[in-house]
Formats: C-alpha cells, sequence, structure tokens
C-alpha cells in the first residue's frame, strides 16, 4: 500500500479530496476504452494504489487480463459502490437490492460469473469478490460433487487413487 | 372454534373426499374437513347419547346406545337421514373388536359382523346380523388356532381375515361362512415389540402395516416407525414394500382402514394418516413413505375417551376406483399376480441441469480463491469439495476450521443414502455411508455420542454396531441376547475404538420396579446384565445416559437420577437430587407419567428438561451439585439444547442467536428448524405440523480417524 510517512499519506488524502471528481481511463485487453469517476475507479484497490502512486492517470490504465464485457459489468458495481455513499436506510436497500440483482444475472451464467470474480480478484475489489464467491459457495452448498462439476462445468479429472488420498487427508485433519 | 349449524346441514365439501366425524355422546356430530383442518358441528338428534362404532361404506355410522342395547344404522348425508334398525346389542364395548359390515345396506347383501375382542373374550366368534333381523347371530370360529379379531378389511363384496392366516368371509345362501385359504408366513412376527396392526386392502392387494410406538405408553406414545408388508399370494408370506404407490393414501382409525387415492393438497400419496389420540389432543398424524417422515396436525382440541374416536368416512365412489386391469378381473385378490418391483418407488435423485457451456474454467481458480470460497461452505459441503477435481484438491484443510454442532442424522432407505440436516443454517445434505447400503439388515439408529452413532441391525435389533459415518470406522460390541429393548444406551470414552472404552446400557420395565444394566468392555466376549428389583420403582426415561464426573447419569421418569459407576461396576438410586415428580401412576391413565424426559451435561452442569404437550412449555432443571437439588430455570445461559428419545446433546454458546433455544428432531417443509425460544417462550415455527424422520439421531460430526488405525 502506499502509505509509506504520515506526512505521505495526509497529501494523498488531499489529493483524494480534491481530485474526487476527476475522471480515469480503463482500457480493457481489446483496446476500449472506459471513463470512470476516481470514486468508481478507487473501488479497486489495484487502480487506487496506481492512481495514489501519481501514475498514467492522464493516459489511462490498461487492463490487461479484463475483457470489454467483463469490464462493463465490473464498472456497473464500482459505480454504484463508489460514486453513491449509502446514508439512510432506504439508500442502504437500495444499495443491497442492487447487489441481489447483480449477482442473480451472474449467477445464471456461470462463465461470466468465473470472468467478473477473477477481475475482481485481479482488480482487488473487496466486496465485488465478496459478492461472487459467496454466489459460488450458495452454489456449491448441499450439492454432491457429480452435481457441482455439472453446475460449473467441471470436467472430473481424478482417480481413483486421488479420491482415496483425498479422503484419508480429510479424516486425519 | 367449530362452526356450528342447528338446521341439520352438511359443513360444504362433505362427500366428496374424505372427512372425519366424531360422535362424543352429546346430540352434534363433529366434522373435520382434513384439507385445513376445520371443524364443523351439525345437530343431530339421533345421535343423542348414543355411542359412535365407526363409519363405513361412506356415511354409515353404526350407533349403539349402551344403556338399552339399541342399536342401528344411521346415514348422515341425505335428507333425511336414513336410518336401519339392528337387533339390540348387549355386549359390553369391551367385547367388541374390529366390526364390518359386508356391503352398503343398499346391497340385499348387507350384513354387519363384530368380532369378538381377543383381549377380554378367550372364545373367538363373529356376531352379525342382516337389517330387519331381530337378532345377532353367533358364529365361533371353527378354526382353533385363529382368532378373527383386528385384521379385517372389505374387498369385492367379501372380507379378509388376515394376519398369521386368510380367512375369507362371505355370505352364502343367508349364511356367513368362513374360508380358510391358507397360512401366512411372517418373518418378522415375533420381532415386533410395541405398536399395533392394521389390514388394508389398496388396488387387489392386501397390505399389513404395523406402527410401532416407543414403550408402553398408550395413547402419550410416540409413534417410531412404520412397517409396510404386502401379501405375496404366490408366497403366501407377509412381504416388505417401501411403497403403497405413489398415488394412493392409506386412512386409519381404530381397526378402520381404507384405500383412498391422493387428493392433491389435501392427502398426500404414498402417505398413510392415522387418527390417533394423544394427551393433549386428538392428532392426526401422517407417516409419509416416500422419505419415511412423520408429521402431526391437532384434529379435535381434547384426547377422545375411547370409543369416542373421530371415523373417516370415505365417500363410496372414490373408495371403489380401482385400476381397470385389476378389477376387470374376477376375484382378483386371489388370482392377481403380484408385482413387487412396481411397488419400489424410483429414486428420485435431483440433480440440476448444468450450464450448456462446458469450459472448464472453474478448475483454474486460484488456490486463494478457492480459499476464499471454502470459507462460506460448512462442514459437508467443505469434506466435498476437494472431491470435485484435482485443482480444487489442493485447497489445504478445509475442514479443520469448520466449527460443529449437532446435526440431525437420517437413513429412510437401505440404499446407503444418509441425510443430514443442519438447524443452525437449515440446510440439508446427503452422504453415502456405505455400511447403510445393505439388503438385509435394517439399520435403526439408537443413540449417539461424539460423532459416533449406536446402530442395530437385524429384524430382532439385537445385532448392534457403533459407527462413525464421516469416516466408517465401525466398532462391533457382541450381539444383545435379546430384541433390543433399551431405554438408553452410551459408552464411555470419546472414541469407543479406544480399548478402556466402557458400554453401557440400561432399561427398566413399565412400572420401574424392574431394571436392568448390561455392560461391555472391548475385551469382553459378551455384555454382562445385573438385576435389580425395587420397592420404590424407578421407572427409567428415554433418553441416553449421560458420561458426568466419571458416572453413567440416567434419569428416570419421575425426575431422579440413577448412577453406574464403571470403575467399581456399581449402580445405584440417587437419594438426590429429589424426584421432580413425586406422585406419579405410570400403569394408570396419569399423562404426566408419560410425559418425555431429557438429561443433557450443558458445559459441566446437568440439565433435565421434561416435555409435557403442546400446550406446556418445557421445564428446564439445572441440578444444583452443592445441595443435589434440581432448580428450575427460564434461562439455559445463552446455550442451546438438541433434545431426541435417543440422544441430547448441547451446544454452550452457539453463534448467531441460537442461544437459549430448545431444537427439536423436526423441520418444517422449507426446512426451518423447529425449537422453543425460551426468551420469548414459544415454538417455532410452531408445535405441530411439521415434519420428523422416524430413524434419526443428533450426530455431532466428527472427521477424526481413528488414531491406531490411520497411521501412515
Amino acid at each position: 500500500m502506499a502509505s509509506g510517512s504520515g506526512a505521505a499519506a495526509a497529501a494523498a488524502d488531499a489529493e483524494e479530496k480534491e481530485s474526487g471528481s476527476r475522471m480515469i481511463t480503463l482500457t480493457s485487453n481489446e483496446g476500449k476504452a472506459f471513463v470512470v469517476t476516481e470514486a468508481s475507479a478507487r473501488q479497486s484497490a489495484t487502480i487506487r494504489s496506481m492512481v495514489d502512486d501519481g501514475g498514467c492517470v492522464d493516459k489511462g490504465f490498461p487492463l490487461p487480463n479484463v475483457d470489454s464485457k467483463t469490464l462493463a459489468r465490473v464498472i456497473q458495481y464500482s459505480d454504484e459502490h463508489g460514486n453513491k455513499e449509502p446514508h439512510t436506510v432506504d439508500e442502504r436497500a437500495a444499495l443491497a437490492k442492487f447487489d441481489r440483482d447483480f449477482i442473480a444475472e451472474l449467477d445464471a451464467d456461470k462463465a461470466f460469473l468465473y470472468d467478473v470474480t477473477m477481475a475482481a480478484n485481479y482488480l482487488h475489489i473487496q466486496g465485488l469478490l465478496a459478492l461472487t464467491t459467496q454466489c459460488v459457495a450458495d452454489t456449491i452448498k448441499g450439492k454432491t460433487p457429480e452435481e457441482i462439476r455439472t453446475a460449473f462445468g467441471i470436467e472430473y479429472d481424478l482417480t481413483a487413487q486421488d479420491e482415496k488420498e483425498i479422503k484419508e487427508e480429510d479424516t486425519h485433519a | 372454534m367449530a362452526a356450528k349449524s342447528d338446521d341439520n346441514s352438511l359443513p360444504p365439501g362433505f362427500g366428496t373426499r374424505p372427512w372425519l366425524v366424531q360422535g362424543s355422546r352429546g346430540d352434534t356430530l363433529t366434522f373435520v374437513d382434513v384439507s385445513d383442518l376445520s371443524l364443523h358441528e351439525t345437530v343431530v338428534p339421533e345421535v343423542r347419547g348414543k355411542t359412535c362404532l365407526g363409519c363405513m361404506h361412506g356415511d354409515w355410522l353404526l350407533m349403539l346406545d349402551e344403556s338399552t342395547a339399541d342399536c342401528f344404522l344411521l346415514r348422515i348425508s341425505t335428507n333425511p337421514r336414513s336410518k336401519i334398525q339392528l337387533p339390540p346389542l348387549h355386549q359390553p364395548l369391551n367385547f367388541l373388536s374390529t366390526i364390518k359390515m359386508l356391503e352398503s345396506p343398499d346391497s340385499p347383501k348387507c350384513t354387519i359382523l363384530i368380532a369378538s375382542s381377543p383381549e377380554v373374550e378367550e372364545e373367538s366368534y363373529l356376531l352379525y346380523c342382516r337389517p330387519g333381523e331381530d337378532e345377532w347371530t353367533k358364529l365361533v370360529s371353527p378354526f382353533n388356532d385363529i382368532h378373527l379379531s383386528a385384521f379385517m378389511c372389505n374387498y369385492e363384496g367379501k372380507i379378509y381375515s388376515a394376519c398369521s392366516n386368510l380367512v375369507v368371509i362371505d355370505m352364502v345362501d343367508g349364511k356367513i361362512q368362513l374360508q380358510r385359504v391358507g397360512t401366512i408366513k411372517d418373518e418378522e412376527k415375533y420381532a415386533r415389540g410395541s405398536g399395533c396392526y392394521h389390514v388394508v386392502e389398496s388396488c387387489g392387494k392386501l397390505f399389513l402395516l404395523w406402527i410401532e410406538e416407543l414403550g408402553c405408553f398408550g395413547n402419550d406414545g410416540l409413534l417410531t416407525a412404520i412397517d409396510v408388508f404386502c401379501l405375496d399370494l404366490e408366497l403366501m408370506s407377509w412381504e416388505r414394500v417401501e411403497s403403497i404407490g405413489s398415488d394412493r393414501t392409506f386412512l386409519i382409525s381404530e381397526n378402520y382402514t381404507f384405500s383412498c387415492p391422493s387428493i392433491e393438497g389435501v392427502l398426500q400419496g404414498n402417505c398413510v394418516y392415522l387418527v390417533w389420540s394423544s394427551c393433549d389432543s386428538e392428532r392426526l398424524y401422517k407417516f409419509c413413505l416416500d422419505d419415511m417422515t412423520i408429521s402431526f396436525q391437532q384434529i379435535l382440541p381434547q384426547p377422545t375417551k375411547p370409543w369416542c374416536r373421530a371415523f373417516w368416512t370415505v365417500p363410496a365412489s372414490i373408495q371403489s376406483i380401482l385400476p381397470m386391469e385389476i378389477s376387470a378381473k374376477p376375484n382378483s385378490l386371489l388370482s392377481t399376480k403380484l408385482s413387487k418391483d412396481i411397488l419400489l418407488n424410483d429414486l428420485d435423485e435431483h440433480i440440476e441441469d448444468g450450464p450448456e457451456n462446458s469450459l472448464c474454467l472453474w478448475e483454474h481458480l486460484p488456490v486463494d480463491l478457492l480459499e476464499l470460497i471454502v470459507s462460506n461452505l460448512s462442514l459437508v459441503d467443505r469434506i466435498r469439495f476437494p472431491t470435485v477435481c484435482k485443482a480444487w484438491s489442493k485447497v489445504s484443510n478445509p475442514i479443520e476450521q469448520a466449527k460443529v454442532w449437532p446435526w440431525l442424522m437420517h437413513i429412510s432407505k437401505q440404499d446407503g443414502m444418509c441425510r443430514l440436516f443442519d438447524p443452525l443454517r437449515g440446510e440439508e445434505y446427503n452422504m453415502q455411508v456405505s455400511i447403510f447400503k445393505t439388503n438385509e439388515d435394517r439399520h435403526i439408529f439408537r443413540s449417539s455420542k461424539d460423532g459416533w452413532v449406536f446402530a442395530s441391525a437385524g429384524i430382532y435389533g439385537h445385532d448392534i454396531f457403533i459407527i462413525n459415518p464421516f469416516t466408517e470406522d465401525i466398532v462391533e460390541p457382541p450381539m444383545f441376547e435379546r430384541r433390543y429393548h433399551y431405554n438408553g444406551v452410551s459408552f464411555s470414552s470419546p472414541n469407543p475404538m479406544c480399548p478402556n472404552c466402557y458400554f453401557f446400557g440400561i432399561n427398566s420395565s413399565l412400572s420401574g420396579k424392574f431394571l436392568n444394566i448390561h455392560t461391555w468392555r472391548h475385551e469382553e466376549t459378551e455384555w454382562i446384565e445385573q438385576h435389580f428389583e425395587y420397592d420404590v420403582p424407578f421407572p427409567v426415561g428415554y433418553n441416553n445416559p449421560v458420561m458426568f464426573c466419571g458416572k453413567f447419569y440416567c434419569l428416570g421418569r419421575k425426575g431422579n437420577l440413577g448412577a453406574f459407576d464403571p470403575t467399581s461396576n456399581t449402580w445405584e438410586i440417587l437419594d438426590k437430587p429429589e424426584p421432580i415428580h413425586a406422585e406419579m401412576d405410570l400403569l394408570e391413565d396419569d399423562h404426566r407419567g408419560r410425559e418425555f424426559c431429557y438429561l443433557v451435561d450443558l458445559e459441566g452442569e446437568l440439565i433435565s428438561v421434561l416435555l409435557h404437550n403442546a400446550n406446556e412449555a418445557p421445564r428446564v432443571f439445572k441440578l444444583d451439585l452443592t445441595k443435589m437439588s434440581w432448580v428450575e430455570v427460564e434461562d439455559i445461559g445463552g446455550g442451546a439444547l438438541f433434545l431426541d428419545h435417543r440422544t441430547s446433546y448441547s451446544v454452550g454458546s452457539p453463534d448467531g442467536g441460537h442461544g437459549n433455544r430448545i431444537y427439536f428432531p423436526r423441520y418444517s417443509v422449507d426446512r426451518k428448524p423447529v425449537f422453543y425460544d425460551m426468551d420469548n417462550k414459544i415454538y417455532y415455527p410452531s408445535f405441530y405440523g411439521h415434519i420428523e424422520p422416524l430413524n434419526c439421531a443428533w450426530v455431532v460430526p466428527n472427521l477424526h480417524k481413528n488414531e491406531s488405525t490411520s497411521e501412515d
């Protein structure tokens, strides 16, 4: 993290306040540019540290690991969480509803859920990562390994010996 | 409140589907609509002061005036009601057992038959009469060895008596004739404990139902099992079946049984409905054979006295619906070849459709993300997680951090499938346990401790074993000498494979005057039995002995304690604490004596819970060890109790607001746990209407493999 000395941190804070309305460009691996508010971009710890390091704010940030479709969806989340600070009960409820709807859509498309999870991990967006991994966990809950494989389109690649070892390991825990 | 009508009208919907009708010797009949359990009362002056002996062939009530012996049939749905006078019936009520009517009064063959009660009468006989006759004809059974009592059912204008013998009862030339078809083999006959039989005809087949009760609690009992048998006419034997048909429902009250088609939202298919009086109310029990669970509803606010039970009234139109191919055949019961195969339910394994894409992306999730996912999973999911694929197996120790608390484990069939219900998260899991996959043995859970389940096998339940279902480690003590009949069993060590583990079983006679202790250690070849007789009885409660301060503590039904010390091999009934119930008559009709009691160790303190009925909160007592006396408490310090007559558990401080709760081995249809909330003093979601697996036990998952066998 970019907080060396107290003075540097204070300076970063001041800069942040002043630059709250700055716009930042994020570029997908297909070269498509997305312009977002800095507040939205700061949802990502990865981008936040790059911004605070005073890096290439003007040139924009290339994101070689994220495609346009995924980035658009990630920005949708960051905008909602970064641009509005929920204060009232109603606002918090509205944000919770946004999260529910957001994840319900992803839940229906497991391949896309994977992309968004990987992007959230790469960009270090804690809230989004918690949301997607919880969704994955919810899908796993109560299913047999075979059902889990079916749900996620995973191929069975364990040998009988592997399974035996895994079972042994379990019971040693 | 019952909707009461005095214009003789019957409630809407009556006569179109099965209802319950109850006469209570007043001038009203009470009707119970089983679709919503609403009550309707109708004034019927003819029934004033009369006892209703049953309801047959649709809505014909058989009424008896006990003081004048006036006996008649009354049809309630016609306007005006039809009454058919019968000869006076002088037999006292307890001389009567099963009553049947051979064809309805619309038929010239209509005959009423009453079998003598085997409990009261040494001689087995039938009384019968036809409408218009002056007196009942007595027909003594020509078969010395056959009692005609309870197991009679109507079929195609005849009556079949079936238990150990199949006897056809028919009207020939105006006289009742008995024809013995043959002896029926019943391999499990002598293995059964206390309970009751019912015979029912359904779709051309004869079924025998055995419904088991815990102990001899009469109407206060706990129904613990249902076994269903179908008569194989070729083998002439009762063959166990798992289903009565997905579209059939059996209705039972007293000795009356009916098979009728299931009705969506009212009567569920492959279910047996039983009217049964409980200490607090008249209840309707539902046995669901698909998943072997039981649930009960209150149907009448008061328990009924003998001969005031609610009887099924099943419209004749739906009773007579038989599948075409069977009803078309003459005398099909005796000519239809039975196929057991079609009775077995297909296992409806539920596998969700996966997404169409199969990009195999998910195998490539980085380990730190996999760990993040695992942190959101509970125990069983954590166990399964590494066996999904190679990449997922790289997550280290997914189960180590999982918190554990009692889960309700149950098996419904012998297919190895074990269901685990997590009461705190309200989720259910399936787990394969290979030992439970067996064609021969019937495994019944008897008790559990520290993740180990005490189960019995075989029809007599005397072949016992102790299994950790998660590791499939197993301990096999010697067989019990007799049928399983223990009030409680347990063992001393957290690991029963440990050589110095002590195994303990206790049972007492109903009165509590006779008591047996059974003990076993690994090096011994059989259980050692000690017998005790008491002047001051100690009736042992149905619950697990609790290992506490090195002794097995056993709770008596009066609320006092007995303790067995394994080191000195001595048993004693403690002077203190004093019994919670000083006076208790266990053999008479004392409902208090039949309440359930539980003993549990909660964080180093002994807790007893007495549970009476729906109207009373569970009473919770803590043992004050300095004074050795029970102190009734209003809360349990944020702990949670998990009660069951097999084994009870406690958790000192459960997470997430689950404290001060008493959990029962039940859940709602939408998998919510049923508990008593001690803070708000309510049952949640409610006392009635929830599902209880018949063969279950609370188990605290324990994944530690026995050390002595797992070195590598």
